[in-house]
C-alpha cells in the first residue's frame, strides 16, 4: 500500500510537468490548427539556454528559468511570419512537413551547438528531500507540481480575461469572424507561438534537471505531449491538465509494477485505445 | 453537331491520354534500361556496387512512402518501422524455421501488411493529423520494442549471420547478382505505382487526397481505400526491408528510427510527391550526395530538416516541379489555387 501511494504520489507530481509540456502544443493545434512536431525540441532548447544562461553568467536557476522562457518564446514567435504563416490555408500536409524538418533542424541544431554527450541542469531542489509520513518527495518534483499548477492558472487567467487572450479565442472559433471584428491575425498568432514556447520551455527547464540532457531529450517529451493532448481532447486545457496527471500517474504504476523503460509504449497504447473509444478525448468538444 | 463536338472532345481527350501514357511508359523503360546498365560501368568496383544497391534500397522505400503519401495524401513517419519489422520478420522466420530467405520474404510482406491494417483500422478512420501522430508513436514503440524484447529479437545487439537467398539452387550474395535481385524488385513497385495511377482506383486515390468530401459524395470508400493502400504501402516498405536483411546479413534497431523514416520523407517531397521518376531521382540524388560530400554528413540531418522546411515553402512539387524536367518526366502536373499538387505522374 505504502509502495502504491509513493508511486501515485511521484505519478501526481511529475503530472504537472506533463500538463506543462502539452499545454503548449494543445494551444497551438486548438487555436491555430496546426500540429507542431518541433514541440519536443521547444522543450529541449528551454532546458539548453537555461544551462548556458546559468554558465556563462552564474545567476540563479529562477532566472535562468525565466530567461529560457523568454528566448523561447520569442523564438517561436518568430516561427510564424518565417514559416507557418505561409503555409496558413493550404490544408494540414504542408505544416506536418514543415514542422517536422523543424524539429530536425532545431534537435540537430542544438548537437552542433551544445554537443551531444550528456550535460546536467542544476537545481538547487534536485537533492532536497520533503517527508510525508512514509512517502518520500523529491524537491525538485515537488518544485514542477507547484509552479506548473502557478503556470497552468496564469495562463487560463490569461486567456479568460485579457484582451489579448479574448482574441486568440476568437480566432479559435472562426478565424473568418475574427478577422471581421477586428481581431489582428498575424499578431494573435504570433503571440500564441510565444505562449507556446514559453510553456514548453518553462517544462523543460522544470523537469530535466531530475534527468541528464541531451539533444534528443524532447523527442519522447514531445511523443508524451501528443498522448496527453489526444487524450486529454484537442485544445481543450483543462482536459489537458487532467490527461497530464492521469497518464503521469499510469506511467508511474506501470514503471513501478510491470517493467522499466516503456514509458512510451504506455503512453501510445492508451493514445490509441483513446483514439479508437473517445476520439474527441477527455474532455474534448469534437474529433 | 453537339455529338460531334462531343466526339471531338473524347477522342482528343483519349488522344492526349494515349500521349501521356506512351510518354510515362518510355520513362519508365528509360529509367529500367539506366537501372540494368549501371553494373556494367561500375560492376567492377565492391563499393561503388555497394553504394549502387544502397540506392535501390532508398528508392524502393521511397516508392513505398509515394504510394501512401503522394498518391493518398497521408503523411506516414513509420515507413522505417515497416521497413524494421520486415527485415526482423524476415531474418528471424528464415534462422528458426529454416525456410531460407524467400520464406521470410513472404513472411514479411504477410507481417507488415497485417499490422498495418490492423494498426490503420483506428487512426485511418479518423482521417486529419492523427495518423501522422499515430505513425510517429508506431515508429517509437516498435523500435523500443526491437530494443527491449530481448529473448525475441536479441535487443541492442542485434541478429547476425543472417542466411543470403538462394535462386534456382545459385546462393545470391553481395555484389551485381544482389543488385540485380533489387532492382527487379524495385521496377516491379514502380510498374505496380504506374499500374496503380493509371486504373480506377488511382483515380480515386486522386479525388480522395484532393477532396475528401467530394470523393465521399461521388462513392468512393475513403477510408477502405486509405486503409489498403497504407497496408499496401506498409507490405513494400516490409518486403525491401527483408531485402536488405538478407543483403547486409546483420540487424539491429538502430538503423530503423525516425531520421531514416525522415531521410524518405525528404526524398519524395525533392522529387515530387505521386511523381515516380521523380521520388527515383530524389532518393539517388540524396543517397550519393551524402556519401561523397563527408563534409556534408555531420550537418546532415539539419540540410534534412531545412530540405523539408524549404521545399515545402518554395517547392511544393518537388523536382517534378520543375519546367525543365518536366518535359522529360512526363505529363505535367496542372496546379492547385492552394499551390497543391495534381494529377498523378509517372
Amino acid at each position: 500500500m505504502q509502495e502504491f501511494l509513493q508511486h501515485v504520489v511521484n505519478g501526481l507530481l511529475t503530472g504537472g510537468g506533463f500538463a506543462l509540456a502539452a499545454l503548449g502544443l494543445t494551444l497551438i493545434f486548438g487555436v491555430l490548427n496546426i500540429v507542431n512536431f518541433a514541440h519536443g525540441a521547444f522543450y529541449a532548447l528551454g532546458a539548453y539556454v537555461a544551462l548556458s544562461f546559468m554558465g556563462r553568467t552564474g545567476l540563479g536557476y529562477f532566472l535562468a528559468l525565466v530567461v529560457s522562457m523568454v528566448v523561447v518564446g520569442a523564438f517561436a514567435s518568430a516561427l510564424d511570419p518565417l514559416i507557418f504563416r505561409r503555409l496558413r490555408g493550404k490544408g494540414e500536409l504542408p505544416t506536418i512537413i514543415a514542422s517536422m524538418g523543424l524539429s530536425l533542424i532545431m534537435v540537430d541544431g542544438i548537437r552542433l551547438l551544445w554537443g551531444a554527450a550528456p550535460q546536467y541542469l542544476e537545481s538547487p531542489y534536485v537533492t532536497e528531500v520533503i517527508r510525508l509520513g512514509s512517502i518520500i518527495i523529491n524537491g525538485q518534483l515537488a518544485l514542477v507540481f507547484v509552479v506548473a499548477l502557478l503556470l497552468v492558472g496564469a495562463l487560463y487567467l490569461f486567456i479568460e480575461k485579457t484582451w489579448m487572450g479574448l482574441q486568440i479565442r476568437m480566432l479559435a472559433q472562426d478565424e473568418v469572424a475574427a478577422q471581421l471584428m477586428g481581431v489582428n491575425i498575424h499578431r494573435t498568432a504570433a503571440a500564441t507561438w510565444a505562449i507556446s514556447g514559453a510553456l514548453t520551455a518553462a517544462a523543460g527547464v522544470l523537469v530535466l534537471p531530475v534527468f541528464a540532457l541531451n539533444p534528443f531529450v524532447g523527442d519522447s517529451a514531445g511523443l508524451t505531449s501528443f498522448a496527453v493532448v489526444i487524450f486529454g481532447g484537442v485544445g481543450s486545457v483543462l482536459g489537458t491538465v487532467l490527461a497530464g496527471f492521469v497518464l503521469a500517474i499510469g506511467q508511474s504504476l506501470a514503471e513501478g509494477y510491470l517493467i522499466s523503460g516503456i514509458t512510451e509504449i504506455v503512453a501510445f497504447t492508451l493514445m490509441i485505445l483513446v483514439l479508437i473509444l473517445r476520439p474527441k478525448g477527455l474532455l474534448g468538444k469534437g474529433a | 453537331m453537339q455529338t460531334t463536338v462531343a466526339q471531338d472532345a473524347k477522342t482528343a481527350i483519349s488522344e492526349r491520354a494515349r500521349k501521356s501514357t506512351r510518354s510515362s511508359l518510355l520513362a519508365i523503360a528509360v529509367l529500367a534500361l539506366v537501372i540494368f546498365a549501371i553494373p556494367v560501368f561500375v560492376g567492377d568496383s565492391p563499393y561503388l556496387m555497394q553504394v549502387a544497391v544502397t540506392t535501390l534500397f532508398f528508392a524502393a522505400l521511397a516508392q513505398s512512402l509515394n504510394l501512401v503519401m503522394g498518391f493518398a495524401g497521408v503523411v506516414s513517419f513509420a515507413q522505417a518501422a515497416f521497413y524494421g519489422i520486415g527485415a526482423y520478420t524476415s531474418a528471424l522466420i528464415a534462422l528458426h524455421f529454416g525456410v531460407g530467405f524467400w520464406g521470410g520474404f513472404v513472411a514479411a510482406l504477410l507481417m507488415t501488411f497485417t499490422l498495418a491494417i490492423v494498426l490503420g483500422l483506428p487512426t485511418l478512420r479518423l482521417g486529419g493529423p492523427y495518423l501522422a501522430i499515430a505513425t510517429i508513436g508506431l515508429q517509437v514503440i516498435i523500435q523500443s520494442v526491437l530494443l527491449r524484447w530481448t529473448s525475441l529479437t536479441n535487443g541492442p545487439a542485434g541478429i547476425n549471420n543472417i542466411v543470403a537467398p538462394t535462386l534456382f539452387g545459385i546462393q545470391i550474395r553481395q555484389g551485381v547478382s544482389y543488385y540485380l535481385m533489387v532492382a527487379v524488385w524495385l521496377l516491379a513497385i514502380i510498374v505496380l505505382l504506374y499500374r496503380i495511377s493509371r486504373t480506377r482506383l488511382g483515380y480515386e486515390l486522386l479525388a480522395t487526397r484532393e477532396a475528401e468530401g467530394a470523393a465521399l459524395a461521388i462513392g468512393v470508400p475513403v477510408s477502405r481505400l486509405r486503409i489498403a493502400i497504407f497496408a499496401l504501402s506498409a507490405a513494400l516498405a516490409g518486403g525491401t526491408g527483408s531485402l536488405y536483411a538478407h543483403y547486409i546479413g546483420s540487424i539491429d534497431p538502430y538503423v530503423f528510427d525516425l531520421t531514416l523514416s525522415a531521410t524518405v520523407l525528404v526524398m519524395v517531397l525533392l522529387g515530387g510527391r505521386a511523381s515516380i521518376i521523380g521520388v527515383t531521382i530524389g532518393a539517388a540524388i540524396l543517397t550519393l550526395l551524402p556519401e561523397y560530400l563527408q563534409a556534408v554528413s555531420n550537418y546532415r540531418m539539419v540540410l534534412y530538416g531545412a530540405g523539408m522546411v524549404i521545399l515545402t515553402l518554395f517547392f511544393p512539387k518537388g523536382l517534378a516541379g520543375l519546367a525543365i524536367l518536366r518535359r522529360s518526366i512526363g505529363r505535367g502536373t496542372r496546379t492547385e489555387p492552394g499551390g497543391g499538387v495534381a494529377g498523378v505522374d509517372a
